[in-house]
């Protein structure tokens, strides 16, 4: 178990390493340059020069890259170009309002996809079955901007709910009003994820009815109840314990859309904004926190597999 | 007599409207610019937050464009053109308790005009070039002597650029809160969120601002800000709306929509310098073949002015030249043709269109639905990000045609720079706009603009589309919004709320 994990640890740095490589080679093709985001279209080549100098983006690239490994690794993420502000400083606090909306949507997710999952599983080609899958397949296929826009009509504009449709200027400060204007980002990124876990619930639940050992638990005369929750759900859980871990990382992302509809500073609008004003040492910090999350849901999932799945072994 | 009854009356009617102290709006901008100070960062945004709200000038455009004192009250021009005396304003404070002095002014133009912008952290040392010599015989006073005349140089002092803040105020924390002298002090910056502005309670001119709070909120998209408009997060969205949203809001009693006439043109530019915009065959047969009454019309539901030349109609020396090259697809055939290009062989090209202009890009779009209409123009669209515009066609001039909106005012001058993106050269239009500068009266100096515009619009040397609206909207408590939009500014010392 040791060498495991110390291997699995070993396995994550290269990754994260590979992914820092990643983003600063690509950042290097992409066209365009902090220092004209900045000084506008009237800027002088002399003007942009002497940023460029200033921002120190004239030293060659594997210099400039050598300097920013050496910060990571001394815990520093540096300045941002744009915002003038440590990058860690803006991370974190955009993290306070993202992790919030990811976890409590995962949760939302969870709850309802679950039980409606086991539902039609159990009752596979019924009417119900066929309501859940329709259900969820309209929850894919929906684009969540206009869900989100939708969820500000109906709630607010018609049913005039006290909700706010951004996060409020302040923030955190006022934490009543900030939590109101999360309702509906979590609705909205909850749902989406809810319909895309509720087809594999079903999937794998519906899987594991099919095997073997379901029979025979049967046919010793157990009841449906305790074949269901002692026998299948232990089994079909392995899959959605996997997904939800990457659905986890990959909504760190997805929030983007959802975070412009709503005007919510997450670290989604962040990346947006650092990835449009070319803001190159945010890019890569942003990119490296959530390259981190994701390798960290990862070891996670593994180990997680281990308590649900006795036959998976550390060597 | 007529005027005092006038007086009498908007007296009489100022007593009913009685404008209200305090309160607070919040306001939808699009984007959120990197710093807020116009001397050290280019943006529209910036100065539509800070331009005579936070920080002033000597002079300053208001709504209607019209040059007005600001920091000076007053100022007297030689009749050679070349000493401006501008009288200062008494017992002006900065919001951090400093006094304004004729030293503001001095240390403020010697760092604009001094060409080492690393030293400086000036943005454009150009605009300034004529300045010879500034000085104060007396405090009160400061005296700018001229290198020869420049029918701009006020324009100049009223520009973004030119806004004066105190001159101790380290230029990096100007940067990120700058000092003025203005009704609002910036209050603060909440990065991806929003900036705050709160009423200048010393501020010079008596029982100005009425507001207690103005927020400036960053949103990009055009149906969050509808939604918050509605919901009522947001008072007033104040120039990005979208025409189908002010369709909509305009059949609600709750909202005013407003289309103030602005600066702003879309302008189709071409890269003159290249084949096959190098003809003017060329250039005159994709005019020709440009339905503008239909681009107004139908991506903009009708909010926007036909215009021919690079000017708007709120402008000083505007010329009517909307119906100069007007929609002709046989005149187009036949000068494409001329030039060599017909169904057979067609002539095939790039369109470029920066993503994060909302008209622009529906502008653009439908613009080449026309032209691929016409027969011998095969015209693809390539949609880049507004970073990668910048480099490949504003700065390389590494393109075919594009289309972006001006939005500066007085902006034709850009034409007679062979290096600008449009790589237009013409000497006769450089003589014309020298002639324009060095003019010595208005009237001399209209004419020889009128000359300019005229020609542009002969050479077609761009396609100048539409003149933009201000197209916005706010909740009917707001008053007072100032519904021309010929400054930098969104104004608001003098908007106030009814309670």
């Amino acid at each position: 178990m040791f060498a495991y994990s110390l291997r699995r640890l070993g396995f994550a740095l290269v990754t994260l390493w590979l992914a820092t490589l990643l983003v600063f080679g690509a950042l290097l093709l992409i066209p365009g340059n902090p220092a004209q985001a900045i000084l506008g279209i009237d800027a002088t080549p002399a003007d942009l020069e002497a940023l460029e100098a200033r921002l120190g983006l004239d030293k060659p690239p594997v210099e400039r890259y050598l300097n920013w490994l050496g910060g990571v690794l001394r815990g520093d993420l540096g300045q941002s170009i744009r915002y003038e502000r440590p990058i860690s400083e803006l991370i974190v606090a955009r993290l306070g309002i993202t992790l919030p909306i990811v976890v409590a949507s995962l949760l939302l997710a969870t709850f309802i996809a679950v039980p409606l999952g086991i539902l039609a599983a159990r009752r596979a080609g019924s009417p119900v079955d066929l309501a859940v899958s329709l259900g969820a397949l309209l929850g894919i296929v929906l684009p969540s901007f206009w869900v989100g826009l939708m969820f500000i009509y109906i709630f607010i504009v018609w049913l005039k709910l006290p909700l706010p449709t951004s996060f409020p200027i302040g923030g955190w400060e006022n934490p009543e009003r900030a939590l109101a204007a999360l309702v509906l980002p979590v609705l909205t990124v909850g749902l989406a994820s809810a319909s895309f876990l509720v087809r594999l619930v079903r999937g794998s639940v519906l899987e594991v009815l099919h095997q073997d050992y379901i029979r025979t638990a049967r046919a010793k005369g157990l009841s449906e109840r305790v074949v269901l929750y002692k026998h299948a759900l232990r089994n079909a859980a392995l899959p959605v314990v996997t997904v939800l871990g990457l659905e986890f990382a990959s909504l760190l992302i997805a929030t983007v859309v959802v975070e412009t509809v709503f005007g919510i500073p997450g670290l989604g609008s962040l990346s947006l904004t650092a990835i449009s004003a070319r803001d190159y040492p945010l890019v890569q910090g942003v990119v490296l926190v959530i390259a981190a999350f994701i390798v960290l849901m990862n070891l996670l999932v593994d180990l997680l597999y281990g308590l649900l799945d006795p036959r998976v072994s550390y060597a | 007599m007529k005027r005092w009854l006038l007086v009498g009356l908007l007296a009489f009617l100022g007593l009913g409207l009685a404008q209200q102290r305090g309160g607070a709006i919040t306001i939808a901008i699009q984007t959120e610019p990197a710093a807020w100070d116009p001397t050290q960062v280019a943006g529209a945004d910036i100065s539509r937050v800070v331009y005579d709200n936070v920080l002033q000038g000597l002079v300053k455009r208001n709504p209607k464009g019209e040059i007005v004192p600001s920091l000076a009250s007053r100022w007297v021009v030689s009749n050679s053109g070349l000493t401006y005396t501008f009288t200062l304003r008494q017992g002006v404070k900065f919001h951090d308790g400093s006094d304004f002095t004729a030293q503001d002014v001095l240390a403020k133009f010697n760092r604009a005009r001094n060409p080492d912008t690393r030293a400086s952290g000036h943005l454009r040392p150009d605009l300034y070039r004529d300045i010879a010599n500034i000085t104060s015989p007396n405090p009160s006073t400061v005296v700018f002597s001229l290198r020869q005349p420049n029918n701009d140089f006020l324009f100049i002092l009223s520009r973004p650029e030119s806004l004066i803040g105190p001159r101790q105020r380290p230029l990096a924390e100007q940067r990120v809160q700058p000092i003025g002298t203005g009704p609002f002090r910036f209050a603060g910056w909440e990065r991806g969120v929003a900036v705050r502005l709160e009423r200048n309670p010393n501020y010079y001119v008596q029982g100005l601002p009425y507001l207690d709070r103005v927020n400036f909120r960053f949103l990009g998209d055009g149906d969050a800000q509808l939604a918050g408009l509605r919901a009522g997060d947001l008072d007033v969205i104040a120039y990005s709306l979208l025409p189908e949203n002010a369709v909509v809001l305009s059949r609600d009693s709750n909202f005013k929509v407003f289309s103030g006439s602005a600066t702003a043109e879309a302008v189709a530019g071409f890269n003159n310098s290249r084949p096959p915009f190098n003809d003017v065959r060329v250039r005159r047969a994709i005019t020709l073949a440009t339905n503008k009454d239909e681009l107004i019309q139908g991506a903009m539901l009708g909010y926007g002015t036909k215009i021919g030349s690079m000017r708007s109609p709120g402008e000083a020396c505007y010329v009517d030249l909307s119906n100069f090259n007007a929609y002709n697809p046989d005149e187009a055939r036949r000068l494409l043709a001329e030039a060599g290009f017909t169904n057979q062989n067609p002539l095939r090209f790039t369109f470029n269109l920066a993503a994060e202009f909302p008209y622009e890009r529906r502008i653009g779009e439908a613009l080449v639905a026309q032209l691929n209409k016409l027969g011998p123009l095969q015209v693809t669209i390539q949609v880049t990000d507004f970073n990668t515009w910048i480099q490949r066609v504003f700065s390389q001039a590494d393109y075919a045609m594009t289309i972006i909106g001006h939005v500066e005012a007085n902006d034709i001058g850009n034409y007679a720079n062979p290096r600008y993106y449009w790589r237009y050269n013409n000497p006769r239009f450089q003589q014309l706009f020298t002639q324009y500068l060095r003019a010595p009266n208005q009237t001399k100096a209209c004419e020889a603009l009128a000359a300019a515009q005229r020609l542009l619009a002969e050479d077609a040397a761009s396609v100048w589309v539409m003149s933009l609206p201000a197209l916005g909207a706010y909740r009917a408590r707001i008053q007072n919004w100032p519904d021309g939009f010929l400054t930098p500014a969104i104004s608001v010392a003098e908007v106030w709320v009814r309670q």
